[in-house]
């Protein structure tokens, strides 16, 4: 009697595994389509010298575009770019993202408006809000400027862009700006699925913010800004638009993924600028690789 | 149920796309949408309509405005052999570029008078193989703008060189700089020096007033003296007499500056003429115009000759419509018309033309400048031009960026100077290879091709 049973949910469990796979294949297969081939042809073609506008000269080099890829000093310089961009970016996020957590999640009255009103840089498209902050930032006619030598902190229009110290710094504040809301986000989630009684108990014995903030909500909150940190970095690690919308064009501003379309698109490099690509491709394959072995290691601790 | 429309959707979209592409009643046509030529444009296709009644749909498609973005997007658009565009606005540097794409428009222009092109502009209407490819919409040629109320108030005359425009912008600069309202937002010289198209045309038009030549009889030649001459010429303006902005600006940027009264000297296209005399600007009436001058050391007298063509693409299903339409819209009396909005004619004899000399008195001067005209060298980068521009635009960017950025010691123009030189050098060899190597294996489908297209 016993046996059969377990024989029948065995039975079940391959019926459903099955029927796992058939109900995922639309999706993989469209995710082969999609994001698969492309992926794939594109690692294919950083080995070639294909050039967009004439196919029929394409041979294979080996690896002498990425040869020449580590020999560039612009390419260097994008992934300097890049990794400043998101170095700065991510912790000042995870720290603004904290402190809109900790203030939606206390109660007050409109809250829930505010939770909608603070995911706004968010859902404006990046190439909006990219062109917005061009025209904050310019240097004659920018309301930045204005309000900075009306407060006397500047004493002469300071044209934002035109230096690669500061056209970097404007893209962090920029990018700061615009994904806070979403650290925010994820970080009140987090907020809201600790056990509510902790909070309770430190009020009762009146411990002070700070301490409940380090023993208790710091410790209690690791995971999730873990997760919420390593999915900024993937995405900072791509940023595209903005650059592109704001930089005045340099190299020297570039980021990788700049640089990549640069030689796909404009030079029509398909070669050198999949090997470009191919290699951005790698440092977000490090980070996703960071992220799933964090991810098992919670999971494990969960079990 | 979501999903399912959302397929839907996306299936409709998607035939439609193929169903236009086939049924070819509809020409679709790019432009520019820097000033008012957009606004031009649409008024010469609804004439066109109207002419054909209506039968004929025309579709303009508007172009970014940085010119570099076109270019990518016509690569974009060739490369895929797409049908999707049938006539194209292109800049006179790439007609040579894509003449492999472009149909031939021999057996439909067969009544034009070719005689009455500027010659430089004709240079660029043929393909290698002797071809009409394409026909100039208006022509454009860099130009200095000065403000004759300021070099009046200051007792100053117009400048004669390159060295006379920096005395007197710097002098003007100081002394109105005087005025506390103006104190940090004067400046003697505005340019446009972002890292674009724009900026090697800025370039090109310095280095060809100090006599010297980016490439010549094919080979780089911009690390010369006259080239390092050029550079520190602007570098000196960087430094001095310009606004650290001008690294940042487009066209349009620079002539909000001067257009605020912000500035003496602007260097700009023929468009932006009619629109800083528009009646909201502070400068109306005060502008006067020149060709950039030649320096003291030896040069001529120069402008960069700019300018968009009308071209059809080999792709095209409708190449008769089409031809008909660019026909249409380059013609003599639109040409004319433009003349309002101070877009250059193509045609010589409207130069002349009483008609429009009383439009617009200013392109009386026009005729001489664009004799002088310098073209930008892209017949010797071939398909690599876009690789040569970005190099140079991009290394001017970079030194100019760096004059202010650096300490005096650091700062080594000449080492980048050399290194483009170079870069420029490899490029119009690649170039000269191709030729070669295209002229080699004529025809030959190679193995990779094969595989290719299996994959593709």
């Amino acid at each position: 009697m016993r046996i059969r049973k377990v024989e029948t949910s065995k039975a079940k469990e391959k019926k459903t595994d099955f029927s796992n796979w058939l109900f995922l294949a639309p999706c993989l297969l469209v995710l082969i389509l999609c994001a698969g081939w492309p992926l794939l042809r594109s690692i294919f073609f950083s080995f070639t010298n294909a050039s967009l506008d004439n196919l029929n000269q394409t041979d294979f080099i080996g690896l002498e575009n990425f040869v020449s890829l580590a020999r560039d000093r612009d390419w260097w310089k994008a992934v300097l770019n890049t990794f400043l961009i998101t170095c700065i970016s991510v912790p000042l996020e995870t720290i603004f993202g904290m402190v809109v957590a900790l203030i939606l999640h206390t109660n007050f009255k409109g809250r829930g408006i505010m939770r909608a009103v603070v995911l706004v840089p968010w859902t404006i498209p990046t190439i909006v809000s990219a062109r917005i902050w061009g025209w904050m930032l310019n240097d004659s006619y920018g309301i930045i400027n204005e309000l900075l030598m009306k407060a006397s902190i500047i004493d002469a229009p300071v044209a934002w862009m035109a230096s690669n110290f500061l056209s970097i710094m404007s893209m962090i504040v920029v990018e700061v700006w615009k994904t806070t809301p979403y650290m925010a986000l994820l970080l009140l989630a987090g907020l809201q699925s600790m056990p509510q009684d902790c909070f309770e108990a430190a009020e009762v014995d009146g411990v002070p913010f700070r301490k409940t903030f380090v023993s208790i909500i710091l410790p209690m909150m690791k995971p999730t800004i873990i997760v919420a940190v390593i999915f900024r970095a993937l995405d900072a690690v791509r940023i595209f638009d903005l650059v592109y919308i704001l930089s005045s064009g340099n190299n020297a501003n570039a980021t990788m993924s700049v640089f990549a379309r640069r030689h796909l698109v404009e030079y029509q490099d398909i070669g050198f600028g999949s090997a470009a690509a191919t290699a951005l491709l790698f440092f977000i394959a490090f980070l996703t690789v960071l992220y799933i072995s964090f991810n098992k290691k919670k999971l494990n601790s969960l079990d | 149920m979501k999903k399912y429309l959302i397929l839907i959707a996306v299936a409709v979209a998607f035939s439609a796309g193929v169903l236009s592409c086939v049924q070819a009643r509809t020409i679709k046509i790019t432009s520019r949408s820097k000033g008012v030529e957009l606004e031009l444009l649409r008024k010469a296709v609804d004439e066109w309509m109207a002419i054909h009644k209506g039968k004929h749909k025309v579709e303009i498609i508007t172009l970014p405005h940085e010119s570099n973005n076109c270019f990518a997007q016509y690569q974009g658009w060739f490369g895929a052999e797409s049908c999707d565009v049938d006539v194209l606005q292109m800049d006179v540097a790439w007609v040579g570029v894509f003449s492999d794409y472009l149909a031939s428009l021999d057996e439909y222009c067969t009544n034009l008078d070719m005689n009455d092109y500027f010659d430089i502009i004709k240079e660029n209407m043929y393909s290698n193989d002797g071809h009409l490819i394409a026909l100039p919409l208006y022509t454009d040629c860099g130009l200095l703008y000065y403000r004759k109320d300021l070099l009046e108030k200051y007792n100053r005359s117009v400048p004669k060189t390159l060295e006379e425009l920096y005395d007197t912008a710097l002098y003007i600069q100081t002394e109105e700089r005087k005025d506390e309202s103006k104190k940090n937002k004067f400046y003697g010289f505005i340019f446009q020096a972002k890292a674009f198209e724009i900026l090697t045309c800025n370039f090109l038009e310095i280095i060809d007033a100090c006599g010297g030549a980016i490439v010549k009889n094919g080979v780089a030649e911009i690390n010369s003296d006259k080239g390092i001459y050029a550079i520190e010429f602007l570098i000196k303006c960087m430094k001095n007499i310009t606004n650290r902005g001008v690294l940042t600006y487009s066209e349009e940027d620079a002539r909000g500056i001067f257009q605020l009264g912000n500035a003496v000297f602007i260097r700009n296209w023929p468009y932006a003429y009619t629109l800083m005399n528009g009646p909201s600007t502070a400068v109306a009436g005060k502008i006067g115009i020149m060709p950039i001058p030649p320096s003291a050391s030896g040069g001529k007298e120069s402008g960069a000759l700019g300018g968009w063509f009308m071209t059809v693409s080999k792709f095209s299903k409708n190449k008769a419509l089409a031809a008909d339409l660019v026909i249409y819209v380059t013609s003599k009396a639109q040409q004319k018309l433009r003349v309002a909005s101070s877009y250059l004619p193509a045609f010589k004899s409207l130069y002349s033309d009483k008609e429009v000399l009383e439009i617009n008195p200013f392109i009386a001067n026009m005729r001489e400048s664009l004799l002088n005209a310098v073209a930008r060298p892209s017949k010797s980068f071939g398909k690599n031009y876009s690789k040569a521009t970005s190099e140079i635009f991009n290394t001017i960017n970079t030194i100019l960026t760096d004059s202010l950025d650096e300490s005096p010691e650091d700062f080594k123009p000449q080492r980048l100077m050399k290194r483009l030189n170079d870069k420029l050098n490899t490029l119009i060899k690649k170039q000269n290879e191709k030729k070669t190597d295209a002229a080699n294996d004529n025809g030959k489908v190679g193995f990779f091709k094969r595989i290719m297209n299996c994959i593709s």
